[in-house]
């Protein structure tokens, strides 16, 4: 059996098989389908500081090979998280992440330092990338300067490892990696969604409720993971790279082009069993081509 | 809930692009409840990307379940064209069933494909004492559909069409107030016009109604938070805070 665990500076992962932020909960909606410790990490999702109701419906359009969300960090803010959330994580024996998202650098950092000692968790995901908030998201990570800032106020108010959440919705993701990488961060998490809309020919209105949402899903892969290889070529920092990953072959691709780890979606949706098939096809691919360890084949893309 | 390849066994076309599927599938089948839906992935490509729901038109509570559908778009079509033998990816069954209740009457109201639901709701109504009158809105005649069975399994049918081609002429919804009574127990499914009309007109003679919701799916389980409606304290989802919801709690 080859070795499929990695290392995320000082996270071990027992497989470099996640789910991302967003599309998994809080691990319970997926417990009928397998048990989420065979998982390499949980990204729980997103908590701010305050309770957030979400954006108005509708929140999803599908597209080809893909979907537009605009939930808008829907979440029952940091108290009820510390007080619900966090005692129904006992018992998942696999790495936890929190993901965080503020309006504010001192947001930001109040939600650092409550979940720093918050039993379970493994690291935080600062998301400096959500498409869909009017405040913080993604006016955090188009900008080095932003990224920087809050990534360095971050790693200096919490013990955990800090992974920061990265948008794609920029002229260059290698200078926002670069930022997060010198500001102290563990590791990158690439990519957030594609700004995106759709409209209702019939209305001629955007069919969202928030006009705009975040593309996901098989679409957005090539360039996701452009975008991977981009930024594993040019920095030091390990990546998690996800965007449309479906199968083991896609999975396999991210971890070539320079990923340590990947996190599943969108699949998750189209197959509850997504990431524990593709744990399984990782497996005998690196036996069909008798690697020992998963280790071999990351960042192996030449040219 | 179960994930499983459910083998369909009989593809019926009750009308051009109206389909009843019947699935050999026993975990759905000896849990599904009324109100309760099926997601299906018609394709094992990404096209359509997500999983298609379906209420569950009927259970015999062994082996077999039924779904009822119409030829919408790209999943349904792809649907519609597998023949029997062929294995169905099902998720199921999922979300919140109706709530059966004591009344003097169950007074079950159908708008065009809402009927889906009620047919199973009403196959189970059937073993209850107190009796069960459902009032059918369609645009036509030709919309009409399962009457034959419906009035074989001993419901009381009132039918209301559009264009007046069969029953009453105009919509449920008008005449609704006549059949209500003090003490019976509403359920409907149907367009969002018609469950909000119907709401407003039972919550006014006192009465509150179970309602069955339609709308864009993510995961079906839960997880997304894409398919939330509004009601009184936030948002809720139709997946599996619903589909069915008491219609109290809903903001229109």
């Amino acid at each position: 059996m080859p070795d499929l665990e990695i290392q995320i500076g000082e996270l071990t992962l027992k497989n470099p098989v996640t789910v991302a932020s967003g599309t998994f909960g809080y691990g319970q909606e997926y417990e009928a389908f397998y048990d989420p410790s065979l998982l390499g990490a949980i990204f729980l999702k997103s908590v701010t500081l305050e309770e957030r109701p979400g954006n108005p419906p509708p929140r999803l359009v599908e597209t080809p090979a893909g979907l537009i969300n605009s939930i808008g960090l829907q979440n029952v803010g940091l108290d009820r998280f510390l007080d619900e959330v966090v005692p129904l994580l006992e018992g998942i024996d696999t790495v936890l992440i929190a993901n965080i998202a503020g309006n504010t650098v001192d947001e930001y950092v109040q939600l650092a330092e409550a979940l720093s000692d918050c039993p379970g968790l493994a690291a935080l995901e600062v998301n400096v990338s959500c498409p869909n908030v009017k405040e913080g998201g993604i006016a955090f990570g188009t900008s080095a300067d932003m990224i920087r800032e809050v990534t360095q106020e971050v790693v200096a108010a919490s013990a955990l490892p800090i992974i920061v959440k990265l948008t794609p919705n920029v002229a260059d993701i290698v200078s926002m990696a670069h930022a997060a990488e010198e500001a102290g961060a563990t590791a990158v998490s690439l990519v957030n969604t594609f700004l995106a809309l759709a409209i209702d020919i019939e209305t001629r209105r955007p069919i969202l409720g928030n006009a705009t949402g975040g593309l996901s899903g098989p679409a957005i892969k090539p360039i996701a993971l452009r975008m991977v290889w981009q930024v594993a070529r040019s920095t030091n920092i390990p990546i998690i790279g996800m965007g449309g990953i479906m199968t083991g072959t896609d999975a396999i691709e991210f971890l070539m082009a320079g990923a340590t780890a990947i996190a599943v979606g969108t699949a998750n949706f189209v197959n509850p069993l997504a990431p524990v098939e593709i744990v399984k096809e990782l497996e005998m691919f690196l036996e069909a081509h008798h690697h020992t360890s998963v280790r071999e084949i990351i960042n192996v893309v030449e040219g | 809930m179960h994930k499983l390849l459910a083998k369909l066994i009989d593809a019926q076309a009750l009308a051009s692009g109206v389909f009843v599927h019947t699935y050999h599938a026993p975990e759905i089948s000896r849990s599904a409840e009324p109100g309760q839906f099926v997601n299906i992935r018609v394709s094992s490509s990404v096209a359509p990307l997500l999983r298609r729901p379906f209420s569950v038109l009927s259970s015999d509570g062994r082996e077999q379940f039924r779904i009822l559908f119409e030829v919408k778009g790209q999943g349904t079509e792809i649907l519609s064209r597998k023949q029997p033998g062929a294995e169905v990816d099902c998720v199921g069954p999922l979300g919140q069933p109706f709530q059966i209740k004591a009344g003097k009457l169950n007074l079950v109201i159908a708008g065009g494909m809402g009927v889906a639901p009620l047919f199973f709701l009403m196959q189970q109504l059937r073993t209850k004492p107190y009796p069960t009158l459902l009032l059918y809105g369609v645009r036509t005649k030709a919309c009409l559909y399962l009457v034959d069975e419906l009035v074989a399994s001993g419901v009381q049918l009132q039918i209301f069409t559009d264009d007046g081609s069969a029953g009453q002429q105009g919509m449920v919804t008008d005449f609704v107030e006549e059949y209500m009574q003090p003490g019976c127990a509403i359920y409907a499914c149907g367009p969002m016009e018609m469950i909000k009309v119907l709401t407003h007109k039972v919550h006014s003679a006192g009465l509150e109604c179970q309602v069955s919701l339609e709308n864009q799916l993510g995961c079906g389980v839960g997880a997304c938070l894409g398919c939330v409606v509004k009601v009184h304290d936030g948002y809720a989802r139709v997946c599996c805070d619903g589909p069915v919801f008491d219609s109290n709690a809903l903001e229109f």
